[in-house]
């Protein structure tokens, strides 16, 4: 994946969050869900989103609890915390002010 | 958390269990992504192999996963933990809310237990924990004491050294040490009536830097200002000095101050509280180099050895072993001490240097109450033991009451070690609400004993420092736990609640002789403290009664400050002497006046003296000379016992006359006949002196008078090159002496000349610090033995009411079987008696073998005195049938059939 786009610091963290405000979802289920919404794009080795995902446990930012899915397997699934949504809140106005100011900075020069 | 949280918690997972969770969701996660690509048609080796690949660092991961678990586990539980000390607080809260009377007596009587070890430590602390302020690095800061043997044979210990020696010591010891000096004494700053007395000290230039202090304005005196013969006159204020009389103002660098009898340019303030070593704040520091200005000293002073005042401070090099330099400063000493005198002599003195703690309270000496202030410090201590005793006690009988509530917990399945936590955390409450209340009584009592008893070690209010609050929490945990703890474990015994079904009343045998043993431990530290008490009371009593030979309820003193104006020539100086004298007996608040030579525990003056045959007078001992006008002995109330006293008679010219003191009558003759033998003053050229009369013992220096050998001359016939002035005139008052002292002042000041000024005060102040340690004694201990003798009658009374109170019952059945009244009141009483007699037997014994460690410290009554024990015995006793009396009228009011009907 050469060509794929290396992540900015701290933007995994806002799509773990993004991807937790449909629900509760597993690692596996959060990984496969920003390949998706990113077609590819985005390189995020799955260990490194593991290691996300226990640091922002750490934080209070998610909950992580044992359950079943829907084939029967015991899988642990993560939970957004109120912290978590304030966080995501707070993070994607800040991403979208950064985001258009660059673009407009881009487009104008 | 819930409800349910707090009694379904968070199961804890061993480092095993957190491994296999992590690897569980890796393992499903590389499942589910190998379906995945199953799906998309990868064989399922191929498919594992590129989930593999797409995780990345697997061991990494596994091993960061793991850790951050384990973290987010730790902080859970230190969580949980935090909110089950918060439910146990407010649990405990409510438990002691619910009985305020048991809590009240409870803290009342640990916070009289914490005050009196708050106080104590505030003294102890400065005394000798403290390190001096601003000194830096104070455990390598010596003082220096000069120990030497007399030709006699005693030993002598002093600090108070010649400048030459101490910059013999400082020269001889540079390879181990720096040196330096200082004298703390009273000095008068300002002129007229605008004079105060403040606390001034003569300092080496090189004593700032020894210790490392900076001034918080201008600069201290440097090395070109203090060269003998002549300091330059500059002085540094004290901190205190520069708010109260200066107001703080900067401006007062360069500024003239007049100190003692010169005018002196301020060149710095030191900061606040800088005593050197000393423990009270400093008001002016002058170049050593100075004194010679003051003293009026000939030129070559510092290079005599004949006036010893300055006292060492040294400063150890690194590494250098207080052992090392005293070696080093010993021999250094000795040369001193051998260019003084000669080899032989000087080796005879066996001269060492101590190598001492830079508090004096910890070096050779040590004052009498520093020595009585530790022996409080323990005495408070088993107070505190006394107040945890009776602390116990009384939560073992809660204990009993609380058996109902404490077996459904215990059924409820709460673990036993919450329960003794929550119990004993009760009781630590307890003792820290006793610590606050116990700081409010120590704020008020110890204000007043530091002022009133300890104003020698300068102690000053400040009581809430730091180092006491800590002090005090520390003590009142301590006290918590060690009250606590036991009736805790007793209270959640497990076989409890079998007890509690049966519905017995008593709290099963180990309970009672627990609770029976605390009664015993109570009484007979009791004991000990009454014991102690009765001991310093007799002490501080028979050290009033000793006959001074000065009748201190009626005599003042006063001495005369000349500050440079006292008048030139023998002469004038006789003239003004004999004016003052004059003045002094025209006051109608006198009754009779005289003039002495020296004063009792101020200035004592040895000469040599030689028999009618020209021997040297054999040496008993040091005797003391005194010069002293007509009327001498009338005055001072010192009676004559045997031949005449000095009068009018022996004027100027008539034949030479003295009076000598009993005990240096039988020192030089021990048959008799003293009156009539004549010996000869100073030099054995002099006439020989008759000894017209022999008077009774007068206190000197110390209190006992039995070993103060004295003579007496007429001021009328003094060797006239010894002492030039008359240092003293003594007035025997009408009334009492404190409230004639201002008249006495204002007369006498009215005759001076120029900047001399007249002290004048009562001759109880010279005696008093002698009698201060006993004083003291007496004071705390009683003060200390009453709150336990308090303390333990409330436990007493407790404990048999209680008893009493459980075995109704049994009172009942006791009566209705045609028991008496008196009979059930003996019963109900000798539980008390026997107890309390047990615990004065214990507390007997001890106090009998600490007796050894007291004596020192008692005046005149044996640390064994009986009479005090018979007391102390008698006391307890009376007591203990005080505290069981209304329990026992309670018990013979027992109605028999309400007391069977109950249950």
């Amino acid at each position: 994946m050469a060509e794929s786009l290396q992540l900015l610091k701290g933007t995994l963290d806002v799509l773990v969050l993004k991807a937790l405000s449909w629900g509760p979802m597993h690692g596996f289920g959060i990984a496969a869900w920003i390949e998706q919404g990113t077609a590819g794009d985005l390189a995020v080795e799955d260990g490194a989103l593991y290691q996300a995902l226990h640091r922002m446990e750490e934080r209070a930012l998610i909950e992580g609890e044992w359950g079943v899915t829907d084939n029967n397997r015991r899988a642990k699934f993560y939970r957004m915390t109120r912290k978590g949504r304030q966080h995501l809140a707070a993070e994607t106005a800040m991403w979208e002010r950064y985001a258009r100011a660059v673009t407009r900075l881009l487009q104008t020069a | 958390m819930g409800p349910l949280g707090r009694v379904f918690r968070f199961p804890r997972r061993s480092r095993r269990q957190i491994a296999t969770e992590v690897d569980d969701e890796i393992h499903f996660h590389l499942e589910a992504r190998a379906e995945q690509l199953a799906r998309l048609g990868l064989s399922t080796a191929e498919a594992r192999r590129a989930a593999e690949a797409r995780f990345g660092d697997l061991e990494r991961t596994r091993r960061a996963l793991r850790e951050s678990t384990r973290r987010r586990e730790g902080r859970m539980r230190r969580r949980e933990r935090l909110e089950a000390i918060g439910h146990d607080l407010r649990f405990a809260l409510r438990q002691l809310r619910r009985q305020p009377g048991f809590a009240v007596v409870a803290v009342l009587t640990l916070a009289a237990g914490i005050a009196a070890n708050a106080v104590m430590f505030g003294v102890i602390d400065r005394l000798l924990l403290r390190p001096p302020p601003h000194v830096v690095a104070p455990e390598r800061v010596s003082r220096l004491y000069l120990r030497q043997w007399d030709e006699d044979g005693g030993e002598r210990t002093t600090a108070n050294i010649s400048y030459r020696r101490l910059l013999e010591l400082r020269d001889g010891g540079r390879a181990v040490a720096d040196v330096a000096g200082y004298l703390a004494d009273e000095f008068l700053l300002g002129r007229g009536d605008d004079a105060e007395r403040v606390r001034g000290a003569y300092a080496t230039a090189s004593l700032f830097p020894l210790l490392g202090v900076r001034p918080v304005l201008g600069r201290f005196f440097g090395e070109a200002e203090d060269r003998p013969p002549d300091g330059a006159r500059v002085v540094v204020l004290g901190y205190g000095l520069w708010q109260r009389r200066f107001g703080g103002d900067p401006g007062v660098i360069g500024r003239t101050v007049h100190v003692q009898s010169n005018d002196y340019t301020v060149v710095g303030v030191a900061p606040p509280g800088f005593a050197a070593l000393d423990l009270r704040e400093v008001d002016v520091w002058q170049p050593a180099t100075s004194i010679r200005g003051e003293f009026g000293l000939p030129a070559e002073w510092a290079t005599q050895h004949n006036f010893s005042w300055i006292e060492p401070v040294a400063r150890l090099k690194p590494g250098v072993s207080a052992e090392q330099a005293a070696a080093v400063f010993s021999v250094a000493w000795a040369r001193s001490l051998a260019e003084q005198l000669d080899a032989q002599r000087a080796a005879a003195a066996r001269p060492r240097v101590l190598v001492a703690p830079a508090l004096e309270q910890r070096g050779p000496q040590r004052s009498a109450s520093a020595r009585v202030s530790l022996w409080l410090a323990g005495v408070a201590g088993v107070v505190l033991l006394v107040a945890c005793a009776n602390d116990a006690n009384l939560l073992l009988a809660r204990g009993l009451e609380r058996r109902r509530e404490i077996a459904v917990r215990l059924a409820l399945g709460v673990g036993r070690r919450r329960l003794v936590g929550q119990l004993v955390l009760e009781s630590v409450l307890l003792a820290l609400a006793g610590a606050v209340v116990g700081l409010v009584l120590a704020q008020w009592g110890g204000s007043l004993l530091y002022a009133v008893l300890l104003p020698d070690v300068g102690v000053h209010g400040e009581l809430y420092d730091a180092r006491v609050l800590a002090f005090t929490a520390a003590a009142a945990v301590v006290a918590g736990l060690l009250a606590g703890l036991v009736p805790a474990l007793q209270a959640s015994r497990p076989d409890l609640a079998a007890t509690l079904k049966a519905g017995a009343r008593e709290g099963g045998g180990r309970r009672a002789r627990l609770r029976g043993a605390l009664l015993v431990t109570q009484a007979a530290l009791s004991v000990v403290l009454l014991v102690g008490a009765g001991l310093f009371v007799r002490s501080l009593h028979n050290a009033r009664t000793v006959d001074l030979g000065l009748d201190t309820d009626r005599l003042v003193y006063a001495t005369i400050d000349w500050r440079g104006a006292a008048p030139e020539g023998a002469e004038a100086r006789a003239a003004l002497d004999a004016q003052l004298l004059a003045r002094l007996r025209a006051l109608p608040e006198v009754e009779r006046a005289t003039t002495s030579l020296s004063l009792a525990f101020q200035r004592n003056i040895t000469l040599d003296l030689f028999t009618e045959a020209r021997d040297s007078v054999p040496r008993a001992g040091d005797m003391y000379f005194n010069a002293v006008g007509t009327d001498f002995f009338a005055t001072t109330g010192a009676r004559i016992l045997q031949g005449r006293a000095l009068d009018a008679r022996d004027a100027v010219g008539t034949s030479p006359v003295m009076v000598v003191s009993e005990a240096m009558a039988r020192a030089i003759w021990p048959r008799g006949g003293a009156v009539g033998r004549c010996l000869r003053v100073d030099e054995d050229t002099m006439p020989c002196a008759t000894i017209v009369g022999v008077a009774q013992n007068v206190v000197q220096s110390e209190l006992t008078t039995d070993s103060t050998l004295q003579y007496w001359v007429p001021e009328t016939q003094r060797p006239s090159r010894r002492g030039s002035n008359v240092f003293a005139l003594l007035a025997r008052v009408r009334g009492e002496p404190a409230a004639a002292v201002p008249a006495i002042r204002a007369a006498l000041q009215a005759e001076l000349p120029g900047d001399a000024y007249a002290n004048v005060a009562p001759m109880s102040e010279l005696v008093d610090p002698s009698v201060r340690s006993w004083q003291l004694g007496a004071t705390m201990f009683v003060a200390f033995g009453a709150l336990a003798l308090v303390i333990a009658a409330v436990g007493l009374y407790g404990v048999i009411a209680y008893h009493v109170s459980q075995r109704t019952h049994e009172m009942g059945v006791r009566r209705a079987l045609g028991a008496g009244a008196g009979q059930l009141a003996r019963t109900v009483l000798g539980e008390g008696v026997r107890a309390v007699t047990l615990g004065i037997a214990i507390g007997a014994l001890l106090t009998w073998a600490a007796a050894r460690w007291v004596e020192p410290l008692l005046f005149g009554v044996s640390p064994r005195d009986p009479l005090t024990y018979a007391a102390v015995a008698v006391v307890l006793l009376a007591v203990a049938l005080l505290a069981g009396l209304a329990p026992a009228r309670r018990a013979v009011r027992v109605d028999p059939s309400e007391a069977l009907r109950v249950e």
